[in-house]
C-alpha cells in the first residue's frame, strides 16, 4: 500500500458534544490507514475525545455564535500528529495535571481528561493564552515491530 | 440527534436499597448526562447500594469517569456504595491510569456484586 506520510487531514467541528463521536471516529479512520494496532488505535479515540472535551469545557462552550473545533491530522513517518484548537477562554494547563502528578487527586470528578491525554498519547503539549484559545498538540509514534527492525 | 443513539441505560431494582444500572454503548460529555440522571433519580428513590454495569459500555471518557465518581460520593454519603461489574480491558486501563481502580470496587458478574452488598447488610 503506498504510503500516506505527508498527508493533511483537517475537521471542523460545531462546539457541541454530539459531534465527539465524529471526531473520534475520523481520527480513528485515519489511524486505521496507519499501522497501529487496535489499542493504539482505541488510545487516540479516547485523546481526542478528551481533546474534544476540554475544548468545550475551558471557554468554548456550546451556545449562540457557536464556535468551531478544528481537529487536524498529520501523517509521517513517526506517526500520527494531532491537534485538536478551539478559540475559546483558554485555561491553565499546568494546575489539573499538577493535581494527579502529586497524587492529591485520586476521587476526583474534574481534570482527569488531561491525565488521560498524558497517559495514552506521546508529545503532548498544551499550548494556551487566556483570550486565545487552547491547541492541544499529541503525537502517536508507530511502534516498530521487532521482526520488521531486524 | 437523540441521546438513545450512543446510549442506553437500563434500570432495574433488585431490593428496597439494591438497583442495577446497564449503561450500553458509548459513554462520553453527550451521552454522560443520561446516565447521570438515572443514578440521581435511583438515589432520590433510596437505592444506595448501586450495581454498575459495564458490560457493555464500549466506550467511557473523563466525563463518564466523573459522573461514576460523582456517584460514588453521593452514595457514601449515604452509607451506601457503587460497585462497577465487568469493565473491559479498555476502561480498565482508563480506571488504572485514573487510580480510579483503587476506589471502585469491581465483581465480574452482577450477581456477584449484589452478593456482595447483601454479606455487607448482615455483618453490619
Amino acid at each position: 500500500m503506498e504510503t500516506s506520510s505527508g498527508c493533511h487531514v483537517e475537521l471542523h467541528l460545531p462546539n457541541r458534544p454530539e459531534f465527539f463521536a465524529v471526531a473520534r471516529l475520523a481520527v480513528s479512520a485515519v489511524a486505521c490507514r496507519m499501522s497501529y494496532d487496535i489499542d493504539a488505535i482505541e488510545d487516540i479515540k479516547v485523546a481526542v475525545g478528551e481533546a474534544c472535551t476540554n475544548a468545550i469545557e475551558h471557554g468554548c462552550p456550546p451556545g449562540p455564535g457557536a464556535q468551531e473545533i478544528i481537529v487536524c491530522c498529520d501523517l509521517t513517518d513517526e506517526g500520527l500528529e494531532i491537534t485538536v484548537k478551539d478559540p475559546g477562554e483558554g485555561f491553565d494547563p499546568s494546575t489539573a495535571a499538577r493535581q494527579h502528578r502529586h497524587g492529591t487527586a485520586v476521587l476526583t470528578e474534574r481534570g482527569l481528561g488531561m491525565l488521560l491525554i498524558e497517559s495514552l498519547m506521546d508529545n503532548v503539549h498544551f499550548d494556551s493564552i487566556p483570550g486565545s484559545g487552547t491547541q492541544v498538540r499529541m503525537m502517536k509514534r508507530l511502534r516498530v515491530l521487532e521482526n520488521e527492525s531486524a | 440527534m437523540g441521546n438513545a443513539i450512543n446510549l442506553e441505560v437500563c434500570k432495574k431494582c433488585v431490593d428496597a436499597h439494591t438497583a442495577i444500572v446497564t449503561l450500553s454503548g458509548e459513554m462520553d460529555m453527550y451521552t454522560s448526562p443520561q446516565a447521570k440522571e438515572a443514578m440521581l433519580e435511583l438515589l432520590a428513590q433510596g437505592y444506595y447500594h448501586l450495581v454498575v454495569n459495564l458490560q457493555g459500555t464500549e466506550y467511557l471518557d473523563s466525563t463518564a469517569l466523573g459522573v461514576l465518581v460523582g456517584t460514588l460520593k453521593r452514595v457514601r454519603e449515604q452509607v451506601g456504595d457503587l460497585r462497577l461489574v465487568a469493565p473491559t480491558p479498555r476502561i480498565r486501563r482508563l480506571l488504572e491510569i485514573t487510580r480510579l481502580i483503587n476506589v471502585f470496587s469491581i465483581d465480574a458478574t452482577e450477581q456477584e456484586a449484589t452478593d456482595k452488598f447483601q454479606q455487607e447488610g448482615n455483618e453490619s
